[in-house]
C-alpha cells in the first residue's frame, strides 16, 4: 500500500505547477496499486482545490493556474485509461459543454474555464469561438451534458446568451442541462435576469459553483 | 541647351533647360517656394526678384497681385516666368513656405502646406457683347481651373455678389474643383479651418488658420456620450439594442463640437462664415456615430466598419456649426478597431514615410499597434482595458490635478501629483512607476503577488495599491506586450531590430520609459529610438486639414493596411498568459 506521503506529494506538484512531477506520481501511483480514484480524490484534485484557494486570495494569477491545469491534464491522461478499465464509478463525472457564443471570437477566458472543470474532473467537450446557438444544444444533448457553459465577451455578444434560453425554451429542454455563464460584461444580475442557472466571475468560481449545483441536484434526487 | 538659374537667397545653383518654368526648376531644386495656386499665377505667393536675366512683360494680374505685396518692376511670379536663358535671382523670405507649425518631432518629408479650401481674389471682367460668354464661365475662366464645378448655390448668388463688388470678388474652392462660396471683396486673408481630436473620452477643437497653417487657439472638453456609454463597446450595444437611441448619442457629441466651436470663434472675434472646413480625426466606432452610420456591423464579428474614407460632406449632414457650405473630412478608418484617429497619428508621426521596421503604439483602452516592415504594414487592437487611464483601480483616476503621475523610490515611495496637489489617487503612468518600484524592492513577485500578508501596499497617507490592481496591470500591460510580440513574430522580427517605437495617447510625457520597461510593458530599446507623440491623432487632423496631399497619401494607404487578428492566432493564449509576468523583454 502506497504511503500517505504519495498524495502530500501529488498535491504538492499540482499546486506548484510541476507537470513532470505530477505525471511521475500518477505513475508511481498506479505502479504500487494506489486505485486511480485514490490518487485523484487524496492527492491531485486536493491539490488543484489548493490552488483555487491561493487564486481566491490573491496569491495565485492566470499563470499559476494554467500551470496546474496543465498538470492536472497530464495526470488524468495517465489515470483516465486504468479508471474506464476498471468500471470503478469515477470520481470523475460531471460533462460540460462550454464555448463562446456566436458573434464573438474572444476566447481566452473561456479556455481557462474549460481548463478549470477538466483540471477538476470533469468531462469537458470545448466548441471553441464563434459558436452557433444551437450547436451548443445538440452538443449538450448528445454527450447528455450536465451543464452548458456560454462565454461572451462583449455587451453586444452578451445579448446571445439571453437568446440561448430562449432557444432552449422553445425547444422544450428546460431541466436537461444547466446552463452557465460568464464573460467580461456578464454580470450576476444578467445572468438572474436571463434565467440561467449561475453566473461565475472566474474559472474557478465556475467550478465551484458547477460542483455545488451538482450537489445540490444528488441532494434533491 | 543647358542654362543656369543661380539663387543668390539660397545659395543655389541649377543647371536646367529652356522653356521650363521657374516655379517648377526651384521646386524641384527643393526649394520651398509656396504654391498656394498650384501655378495658376492667381495667388502671388510665388514672386521672385530677378537680378540679371531676361525680364518679360506682365502677364494678365500679374501686375497687380505683384503691386498688392509691394514689389517693384524686377520682380515676376515664377509660376508664370518661362526661362528663356541664364537668370540670377532672389526669393524673397514671403515666397518661402514656413515649415509647417504641425509636430515637433518632424515627418520624414515635411509636407506642402495646401490646405484642401482655399480663397482666390479675381478681379472679372463685365460680360461685353462682344464677348457674350455666360458669368460662370468667366468666373472658370479667372479660376484657371481645368473644371470648376459651381454650386447652384454659387451660382444664383454670383450676379448680387457681382454687383456689390463690380466683379472684384474671392472665390472659396475646394480641392481646386469645387467652388464652394463666392464673398464680395478681397477676403483671402480670413479662411479657418477646424482640426477636431473626436476622442471616446475627450474632444478636442483646435482653431486653424487655413492661410498660415497656425493653431490659433484651442479648445477641450469631455465627450457628452459617456452619458450612453463610457467606452465604445457600451455606445455601440446601446445603439445595437436600440436603434432609436443613434440620435441622440449623435446629438451629445454635435452639441460639444458646436459648444466648443462657439466659445473658439468668440474669443476669435470669428463667426461660422470664417470656418470653411473641419478636418476629425476618431475612431471607427466615434465616426460611425457621428455620421450616423449603422453600428450593427461594428457589434458582431467579423466587426466590418461600415465605411473607410468619405469624401469630405457639407457640415449640415450631421450639424456641425461651420460655413454652411463648407466641408467636414474625416480621416479614414483603417479597420473596425482601428479607425482615423491611428491612420491621422501614423500619417502625422511619419510612421507611413520613414522606413522600417517601425512600431507604432497608441495606449488607450483599446491598445491600437502598428508594425511596419518594409511596405507592409499590420495593425492590430488589444483590449487593454482602462486600468492605464487610471480606471478599474481601486484609487484609480484619470491623469487630472490631484493624481499620482510619478513615483520616486527614496527610503519609502515619494510621489508626484499632477499639478501639484495633494495625492486623490493615481493615474495610469503613476501606476506603473508604482509597481515597478515595488518589483525592484520585493513588495510584489514577478508573478504579479503581493509580498505581505494583508495583500495591501501602502503608499501615501490614504493611498494604498491593492493585489487586485496589480492584477488589473498586469492584464492591461499583457494585453498590449503579447499584441506587439505577436505582430513582431508574425514579421518575423525581434524588438531589437526595431528602428522606432512611436508611443501615442493617454501617458504623454510622464511615462517613465526604465520603468515601463522593467515590467515588460514597453520592449527594451534605446530610450533614444522611443519617440512620445503625445496627441498624434490630433496632430494628425491638423496635418489633414493643411495639406491636401497628405489626405491623398493617406487614403491610398489605409487600404494596404493589414489587420493582424490576435485572437485567431492559435499562440495568442499561451503568450498572453506568459506576457502576465512582470519582466523585462528578453
Amino acid at each position: 500500500m502506497a504511503s500517505p506521503q504519495i498524495f502530500d506529494a501529488m498535491k504538492a506538484a499540482v499546486i506548484e505547477g510541476n507537470k513532470t512531477e505530477a505525471e511521475q506520481l500518477a505513475r508511481q501511483a498506479l505502479a504500487q496499486g494506489v486505485s486511480p480514484n485514490d490518487a485523484l480524490e487524496r492527492g491531485f484534485i486536493p491539490g488543484i482545490r489548493r490552488v483555487g484557494q491561493l487564486w481566491e486570495q490573491g496569491e495565485y494569477f492566470l499563470p499559476e493556474l494554467v500551470t496546474s491545469a496543465e498538470c492536472m491534464k497530464a495526470v488524468l491522461a495517465v489515470l483516465k485509461p486504468e479508471l474506464d478499465k476498471a468500471r470503478q464509478k469515477s470520481v470523475l463525472s460531471g460533462k460540460v459543454v462550454i464555448g463562446t457564443v456566436e458573434g464573438d471570437i474572444h476566447d481566452i477566458g473561456k479556455n481557462l474555464v474549460a481548463a478549470m472543470f477538466a483540471a477538476n474532473g470533469f468531462e469537458v467537450f470545448d466548441l471553441g469561438a464563434d459558436v452557433k446557438l444551437q450547436t451548443f444544444i445538440d452538443k449538450a444533448l448528445a454527450v447528455k451534458a450536465d451543464f452548458v457553459c456560454l462565454s461572451a465577451l462583449l455587451t453586444t455578444t452578451m445579448l446571445n446568451q439571453r437568446r440561448f434560453m430562449g432557444l432552449v425554451k422553445e425547444q422544450s429542454l428546460a431541466g436537461r442541462f444547466k446552463i452557465l455563464v460568464g464573460g467580461a460584461p456578464v454580470t450576476k444580475k444578467w445572468a438572474e435576469d436571463i434565467g440561467a442557472h449561475g453566473y461565475a466571475e472566474n474559472a474557478m468560481a465556475a467550478v465551484r459553483l458547477a460542483l455545488s449545483l451538482s450537489a445540490g441536484a444528488e441532494e434533491s434526487s | 541647351m543647358a542654362i543656369t538659374v543661380e539663387v543668390i537667397s539660397h545659395h543655389h545653383k541649377v543647371k536646367t533647360t529652356r522653356g521650363r518654368l521657374l516655379s517648377e526648376v526651384l521646386i524641384e531644386a527643393g526649394i520651398p517656394l509656396s504654391a498656394y495656386c498650384r501655378g495658376r499665377g492667381l495667388c502671388g505667393q510665388c514672386c521672385v526678384e530677378i537680378l540679371e536675366g531676361i525680364l518679360p512683360d506682365y502677364q494678365d494680374g500679374e501686375h497687380r497681385l505683384l503691386a498688392q505685396r509691394g514689389f517693384g518692376p524686377n520682380h515676376r511670379l515664377a509660376c508664370l516666368y518661362k526661362l528663356q536663358g541664364s537668370v540670377r535671382i532672389s526669393i524673397p523670405e514671403s515666397s518661402v513656405l514656413e515649415k509647417m507649425p504641425i509636430l515637433a518631432w518632424g515627418a520624414a518629408i515635411p509636407p506642402a502646406f495646401d490646405p484642401a479650401v482655399k480663397k482666390y481674389f479675381l478681379e472679372l471682367p463685365q460680360p461685353e457683347l462682344a464677348r457674350p460668354e455666360s458669368w460662370c464661365d468667366i468666373l472658370k475662366q479667372g479660376l484657371k481651373l481645368p473644371d470648376p464645378q459651381a454650386s447652384l448655390d454659387a451660382i444664383r448668388a454670383l450676379p448680387s455678389i457681382w454687383a456689390q463688388s463690380e466683379g472684384r470678388l474671392t472665390a472659396v474652392i475646394h480641392r481646386d474643383q469645387d467652388i464652394l462660396a463666392l464673398e464680395p471683396g478681397d477676403t483671402t486673408s480670413r479662411l479657418f479651418g477646424l482640426a477636431v481630436d473626436l476622442g471616446t473620452t475627450t474632444l478636442i477643437v483646435d482653431l486653424v488658420d487655413l492661410t498660415s497653417g497656425r493653431v490659433l487657439d484651442s479648445e477641450t472638453a469631455l465627450n457628452s456620450q459617456a452619458a450612453y456609454g463610457a467606452d465604445v463597446v457600451s455606445r455601440i450595444s446601446l445603439v445595437f439594442a436600440e436603434p432609436g437611441q443613434a440620435g441622440r448619442v449623435r446629438e451629445a457629441v454635435i452639441k460639444d463640437l458646436n459648444r466648443m466651436t462657439s466659445s473658439l470663434l468668440r474669443r476669435n472675434g470669428l463667426s461660422p462664415e470664417h470656418v470653411y472646413e473641419a478636418v476629425i480625426a476618431g475612431n471607427t466606432a466615434m465616426n460611425h456615430l457621428l455620421t450616423g452610420a449603422a453600428v450593427d456591423s461594428l457589434a458582431v464579428a467579423p466587426f466590418s466598419p461600415l465605411f473607410s474614407a468619405l469624401p469630405a460632406f457639407p457640415p449640415r449632414e450631421i450639424g456641425l456649426g461651420i460655413h454652411d457650405r463648407g466641408r467636414v473630412y474625416i480621416a479614414p478608418n483603417i479597420k473596425s478597431f482601428v479607425g482615423g484617429d491611428i491612420s491621422a497619428g501614423l500619417m502625422a508621426s511619419g510612421f507611413l514615410d520613414k522606413p522600417g521596421p517601425l512600431l507604432y503604439l497608441d495606449l488607450g483602452t483599446n491598445g491600437e499597434i502598428a508594425l511596419k516592415k518594409d511596405d507592409r504594414i499590420l495593425v492590430t487592437s488589444t483590449a487593454a482595458g482602462p486600468a492605464f487611464e487610471g480606471m478599474n483601480i481601486s484609487q484609480g483616476m484619470l491623469a487630472v490635478p490631484g493624481a499620482v503621475c510619478r513615483v520616486e523610490d527614496e527610503d519609502g515611495f515619494r510621489v508626484f501629483t499632477i499639478g501639484d496637489r495633494p495625492a486623490r489617487g493615481i493615474c495610469g503612468s503613476g501606476l506603473i512607476d508604482l509597481a515597478a518600484v515595488c518589483l525592484s524592492r520585493g513588495f510584489i513577485t514577478p508573478a504579479g503577488a503581493i509580498s505581505r500578508p494583508e495583500k495591501r501596499i501602502p503608499v501615501a497617507p490614504g493611498l494604498s495599491l491593492e493585489q487586485k490592481d496589480v492584477r488589473e496591470l498586469q492584464l492591461a500591460s499583457a494585453a498590449v506586450k503579447s499584441g506587439m510580440r505577436m505582430m513582431l513574430d508574425a514579421a518575423g522580427l525581434k524588438a531589437s531590430g526595431l528602428k522606432q517605437l512611436f508611443i501615442a495617447g493617454a501617458f504623454g510625457n510622464y511615462l517613465n520609459i526604465a520603468r515601463a520597461m522593467s515590467l515588460g510593458l514597453l520592449p527594451s530599446l534605446d530610450p533614444a529610438q522611443i519617440v512620445f507623440l503625445g496627441n498624434a491623432s490630433l496632430s494628425g487632423a491638423r496635418l489633414l486639414l493643411l495639406s491636401l496631399e497628405t489626405r491623398r497619401r493617406l487614403e491610398s494607404l489605409v487600404g494596404g493596411i493589414h489587420h493582424f487578428s490576435l485572437a485567431s492566432q492559435p499562440a495568442f493564449q499561451d503568450i498572453f498568459i506568459d506576457s502576465l509576468e512582470f519582466k523585462p523583454w528578453s
